[in-house]
């Protein structure tokens, strides 16, 4: 965001209100799923919509026009996701991660079940939507956030580093690390399920 | 450089990055290379795409309530003139 205070006449603002409806408001759907990932419920992902809005709408004079505005707005969403949410939740911040899970844990655990050869992806597709959500969801912070970026979002390596303020290589351990503990998760929704008796 | 190639080991090492799109061109067709002649190799690399696209699929697509987008619209409507 820039901070360099041009003042807007009436017809700059006219044309800035035009553009920011036009390029800005029709992202908010995806915004929106984005921050139901971060908050965890419906009212405090409305108020972190609302927040990034206010937030790009005045920072919307600064924004270079032919650059990446989904990238832009993530991270508003993010920094006000980090400021305000991650407070008001008071969820312990999990810096250190989930403890070392296998390479192949997923394929494994579902390959050791003597499912058929390439079955293995049948089964994850009759995990319902709300369980691998919820799996996801279940994930610290610092790992959900590259994993939501990167396979949600399809933002790359680059783009999350500068979403999250965070080295490129960090980005890269923790969504492989974050990835880990997704596997686990849905193995465990899966199994609570009892998708494999039948 | 011609005849560089990708075992297993450094396949599955790579496969993340490779199916991330994060693979320079030029190494990221020695990895497909490499997994049109090993199955196992294609087995695990399916299995992790699939997953990629699965989570996509199933924690995307959310719609923003109607009322949260007439606020906003509001609240932008109203707010002052803004300045940087």
């Amino acid at each position: 965001m820039s901070m360099t205070g041009e003042t807007a006449t009436p017809t700059d603002e006219a044309a800035l209100r035009d553009r920011f409806e036009r390029d800005v408001m029709p992202l908010m759907s995806g915004l929106y799923g984005a921050a139901l990932r971060m908050t965890r419920n419906a009212a405090d992902a409305e108020d972190l919509v609302q927040d990034t809005y206010l937030r790009a709408y005045r920072g919307f004079v600064g924004f270079q026009e032919g650059t990446n505005l989904k990238a832009w707005l993530f991270r508003i969403l993010t920094n006000s996701f980090i400021s305000t949410y991650r407070k008001k939740q008071r969820q312990p911040q999990i810096v250190e991660g989930p403890e070392d899970i296998d390479e192949w844990y997923l394929f494994d655990k579902l390959g050791a079940r003597n499912v058929e050869d390439s079955a293995e992806s049948e089964v994850l597709d009759r995990i319902p939507d709300e369980a691998v959500k919820a799996a996801l969801e279940s994930l610290p912070e610092n790992f959900r956030l590259p994993v939501l970026l990167a396979d949600v979002e399809g933002f790359s390596y680059k783009e999350i580093a500068d979403i999250m303020q965070t080295p490129i290589g960090t980005v890269m351990s923790r969504l492989h690390r974050g990835r880990k503990a997704l596997e686990r998760a849905l193995w465990d929704t899966a199994k609570e399920r009892g998708m494999f008796d039948g | 450089m011609g005849d560089a190639t990708y075992n297993c080991r450094e396949t599955l090492l790579e496969i993340e990055r490779f199916l991330d799109g994060e693979l320079q061109t030029d190494l990221g067709s020695l990895l497909q290379r490499h997994l049109d002649d090993c199955p196992p190799c294609m087995r695990r690399a399916d299995f992790q795409r699939h997953l990629k696209d699965l989570i996509a699929s199933k924690c995307g697509g959310d719609v923003a309530p109607p009322d949260l987008l007439g606020r906003i619209r509001l609240m932008i409507q109203e707010h002052d003139t803004p300045t940087g």
